[in-house]
């Protein structure tokens, strides 16, 4: 039973495809163009007859006019195995109790799972849990988008799990998303992810930000990190500036390393519609 | 109210309560925030202000406590209705008033506008001490005292505090007098050696003996003293309060004592004193004085003789009506209605407590 507000967001992204951004290796044939060259009826190039190839292969009409001995190549289509790691860390459940941020994630974690499932991708999903790893390893069997919907819907968000460790088991996944608000092991995560999108493979950072970050209250309060309670600060109007200087930075800093790192990064604020913020990660 | 100074300061205290109300700053709210780190560090101490009144229950209950503990630092007395003048009446119901209708008679003119009817026994010093006392723990309750005392004011009522307690009393005192009661007649003594009659008499029952027989150099009964060296071999009964002593050795114990006859105006008087043996001492002056003190008609039960006009001018006094300020402050402990105070005020208290937890 999928929850109505997930049911929404399904629908809303319901025939959108989140390509893949880069030319596959071969692979059981799906939507995502690749590398290999096979003999499907989508023509690409002639390349001349060798030794060994397939004499069925051979073009008889370009030989009987040419005389030449050509082999019709076509670009063969593949499926992009695809893994989702999830945050599940405490400055994921903000604002408590309502837990706004991680709902949005879990939303966004759904939209990208079934845009790669109707593409007929095989759709994974890890969260790193305060409980430690959720696995549901990749799968294109009908139903996948709702297993991962109930197996989000059981998570709760808390504690301080590492992401870069989850991560670096997922190499042999071809395309990873990461739906996290990075202030965890950031800086380990990016390592991991420079080596796997140098290795060919395609990630995706998808950086959470609740509207209650990126503006918050004008009033005077005192705020405590919920995963180091060592660190209290009091906001103020004065401090407010820097405050937003400090954290615009920081994004600024996520957006580039990222990038830099090979993946595609998408800022998204939990002001911005799901199905919205789903359709730019996946144009990415 | 005895000391509204208290309860001034306790005004000033509530009246600075409710201006730091308005001054008082509160530690800032504090939520949870996942970015809390990219806020610019500040001093936590850091305080907001509260710019508007707010939490009036919590000054409310702040204070009526201060208030509430002020009064009772002042300590308040509840007097339904303050009169004007508190009136007193002291009534002599010693053995001196005569015929009790007479006494009835003039008691019934005074008691209708009496605040405070006191009696009193043996001694006008009693019932100044009284009257005092009355008007000290009134003292709030009217303006000014009127003392009344119905008395047959015999010379044996006067004594030597009467004085010094009629000086306390500011105003003037109103005398009434009664008929007294007929002067007694002195009747007979009958004396008992203690050494001659132990074992067949009743009367030497309250002396037990000595032991060891010690000696004393000295005995005397009023003012006449004989020196000289007495064996005493006995010492008064433990248990003997009403005799009157008449003889006392030199260190003070009793050497004869005198019971009251029930039947008669005559008295038994038992004496510890050795009988004196022929000897030199039986010659002296002093030994013949004591004996002929011993053996004199038993005393009267009381002195009836009116007291003199001077010292009635002296107790009357001549000012008019006493100022209820000139008495002492009543040292007495918290009144009822301190205590309701009191408790309301820690209840108070408490209610704050758990509304500045609430708030």
């Amino acid at each position: 039973m999928i929850d109505p507000a997930d049911g929404a967001v399904l629908e809303a992204v319901r025939g959108v495809s989140w390509p893949a951004r880069r030319v596959g290796i071969a692979g059981a044939a799906g939507v995502h163009r690749s590398r290999a060259r096979g003999g499907t009826a989508e023509f690409a190039e002639y390349r001349a007859y060798r030794p060994g190839d397939d004499v069925r292969r051979i073009d008889w009409k370009l030989l009987a006019r040419s005389d030449r001995a050509a082999i019709r190549l076509s670009a063969d289509r593949t499926v992009l195995s695809t893994l989702l790691l999830v945050d599940a860390s405490a400055s994921m459940a903000h604002p408590r109790p309502s837990l706004e941020k991680w709902r949005y994630a879990r939303g966004v974690t759904l939209a990208l799972a079934a845009m790669a499932a109707a593409a007929g991708d095989p759709v994974g999903v890890m969260v790193a849990a305060p409980t430690g790893v959720i696995r549901r390893p990749p799968r294109t069997r009908r139903g996948v988008t709702a297993e991962i919907a109930a197996l989000l819907h059981a998570v709760e968000p808390g504690g301080s799990p590492a992401l870069a460790p989850v991560l670096a088991t997922m190499r042999r996944a071809r395309r990873i998303a990461i739906v996290s608000d990075c202030l965890g092991d950031a800086d380990t995560m990016l390592r991991v992810a420079s080596i796997i999108a140098a290795a060919g493979g395609e990630v995706h950072a998808v950086h959470i930000v609740h509207i209650g970050e990126a503006q918050p209250d004008a009033r005077d309060h005192r705020v405590i990190d919920p995963e180091d309670t060592g660190v209290v600060r009091t906001l103020t109007a004065s401090s407010r500036q820097g405050y937003l200087d400090a954290f615009g930075a920081f994004q600024a800093a996520m957006a580039h390393r990222w990038r830099s790192a090979g993946a595609s990064y998408t800022r998204v604020v939990t002001d911005e519609p799901v199905a919205h913020a789903a359709r730019r990660i996946a144009r990415c | 109210m005895l000391t509204p100074g208290y309860l001034a300061a306790a005004g000033a205290v509530a009246a600075v309560t409710t201006g730091l109300h308005f001054l008082a700053t509160r530690d800032p709210e504090t939520t949870e925030l996942p970015t809390a780190r990219f806020v610019p560090a500040a001093p936590l101490l850091a305080r907001t202000a509260a710019r508007r009144f707010s939490h009036p229950w919590l000054l409310l209950l702040r204070v009526v406590a201060v208030m509430l503990i002020g009064l009772v630092l002042a300590g308040p007395t509840w007097s339904a209705t303050r009169r004007p003048v508190l009136r007193i009446v002291a009534i002599d119901t010693s053995r001196a008033v005569g015929r009790s209708s007479q006494m009835a008679d003039s008691v019934r003119r005074y008691l209708p506008g009496a605040t405070v009817v006191l009696r009193f026994d043996r001694s006008l010093s009693t019932a100044l001490i009284a009257a005092l006392r009355a008007a000290s723990q009134r003292r709030d309750a009217a303006d000014s005292a009127d003392l009344t005392i119905v008395s047959p004011f015999a010379a044996e009522e006067w004594d030597a505090a009467t004085p010094v307690l009629r000086a306390r009393w500011p105003g003037h005192v109103r005398l009434v007098h009664v008929p007294g009661a007929a002067a007694p007649s002195a009747g007979a003594a009958r004396v008992v050696w203690v050494d001659s009659v132990v074992g067949q008499s009743d009367a030497a029952s309250a002396w037990v003996r000595r032991a060891p027989v010690d000696t004393i150099g000295a005995v005397g009964a009023g003012d006449v003293v004989v020196v000289a060296p007495f064996a005493r071999r006995w010492q008064l009964s433990g248990t003997e309060t009403q005799a009157r002593v008449i003889a006392r050795w030199a260190d003070g114990e009793p050497a004869a004592i005198e019971h009251a006859d029930d039947r008669s105006d005559g008295c038994t008087r038992t004496i510890a004193i050795p009988v004196p043996r022929p000897s030199d001492i039986s010659f002296r002056p002093g030994v013949r004085e004591l004996l002929v003190r011993l053996a004199q008609p038993c005393a009267p039960p009381f002195d009836a003789t009116p007291a003199p006009p001077e010292v009635l001018a002296q107790l009357a006094g001549s000012a008019s009506l006493a100022p209820m300020d000139r008495f002492d402050v009543a040292a007495s402990g918290a009144s009822p209605f301190s205590l309701w105070c009191l408790a309301a005020g820690i209840a108070a208290l408490v209610a704050e407590l758990r509304a500045r937890r609430t708030a």
